[in-house]
């Protein structure tokens, strides 16, 4: 059967098997091949798609939950860690961060895990703020 | 008496003439018949007739001043009566202009009063939605502020931080 023939989906979930019969040291390389075959195969250019479900198979293989993590600089490991362990406890599962900066953010995160959204931002705050001044009432305000 | 009958007899006697007499006496009751149908009868007559119109006079002088007092008595009381309705008309006209005064004049209080509530309410309307925008821009001027601030001062400790902070808000709030 030709590869061209499979689904993404299919591609993912052999990439998979792949990636977790390889030793961790190995997968780098064990990427790499996936690349080539891809690009044997004409198919480079739809890498992000088969990543994607590539990302997802993994996720399910291993019982872990995706969490988009938007922050206002790149986290290191030691930052992202805490925010791992929060999510976690919160959706009772494991998570994968993946991150995303945004200056707009300025400090803080949301994360986007499952159906739950938290924002502890400051983006957030002053936009909370704003909508608490804005909902306040005249006579508050006037005194 | 020279013309006294020479005969005796009474008339001789006491010297009458019985034609003399009888002649005076034809004269006399002629005289007394033409005097009557003349003088006295005409006379009467007049004064008859003088009496009846007096009396007509004074019966029509009694009846117009009867006339006269009933006239005054009915005038008398048709001015008492218009004067009594004149009165009793320009009390129930007082009445009812002082009625129609009050009526105007409570109209135009409530209606001043209404007009004087809906000002004030229009005012206090206006009022709050000035506040109301004033707190606003007031509100948006002092979170662009305080974010202009934040961005010009944040650090990558200072964002630690808060990361640190929002994580340990976060716990408590789950706690």
């Amino acid at each position: 059967m030709r590869a061209r023939r499979l689904s993404y989906r299919a591609i993912a979930r052999a990439f998979a098997e792949v990636l977790s019969d390889v030793p961790v040291v190995r997968r780098p390389a064990a990427l790499r091949a996936c690349a080539r075959f891809l690009e044997r195969r004409g198919l480079l250019h739809r890498a992000p798609a088969v990543l994607a479900l590539l990302d997802e198979e993994l996720l399910q293989r291993t019982g872990r939950q995706r969490a988009s993590v938007v922050t206002a600089e790149e986290l290191t490991p030691r930052a992202g860690e805490p925010i791992e362990r929060f999510l976690r406890r919160l959706v009772g599962v494991p998570v994968s961060l993946r991150e995303t900066v945004n200056a707009q953010v300025r400090a803080g995160f949301q994360a986007d895990v499952g159906d739950l959204f938290v924002d502890a931002s400051l983006l957030g705050q002053l936009q909370r703020l704003r909508a608490s001044l804005r909902r306040a009432h005249p006579s508050n305000v006037a005194e | 008496m020279s013309s006294a009958a020479p005969g005796g007899g009474f008339a001789g006697r006491f010297g009458l003439d019985v034609f003399l007499l009888l002649a005076q006496v034809v004269n006399f009751l002629v005289v007394l018949f033409v005097l009557r149908r003349l003088v006295f009868l005409p006379l009467l007559k007049t004064l008859r007739h003088r009496r009846e119109t007096v009396e007509a006079g004074l019966r029509a002088a009694a009846a117009a001043a009867a006339e006269r007092a009933a006239a005054t008595a009915e005038r008398q009381r048709v001015l008492t009566d218009a004067s009594a309705d004149a009165s009793r008309q320009l009390r129930a006209a007082e009445e009812e202009a002082n009625l129609l005064r009050d009526r105007i004049f409570r109209t135009a209080q409530e209606e001043a009063e209404a007009m004087h509530d809906r000002a004030e309410h229009e005012a206090e309307s206006i009022k709050t939605q000035a506040v109301t925008a004033a707190a606003q821009e007031v509100g948006d001027l002092a979170v662009d502020i305080a974010e202009k601030v934040l961005a010009s001062q944040m650090t990558a400790a200072g964002r630690a931080r808060y990361r640190a902070a929002a994580l340990r808000s976060l716990k408590k709030e789950r706690a």
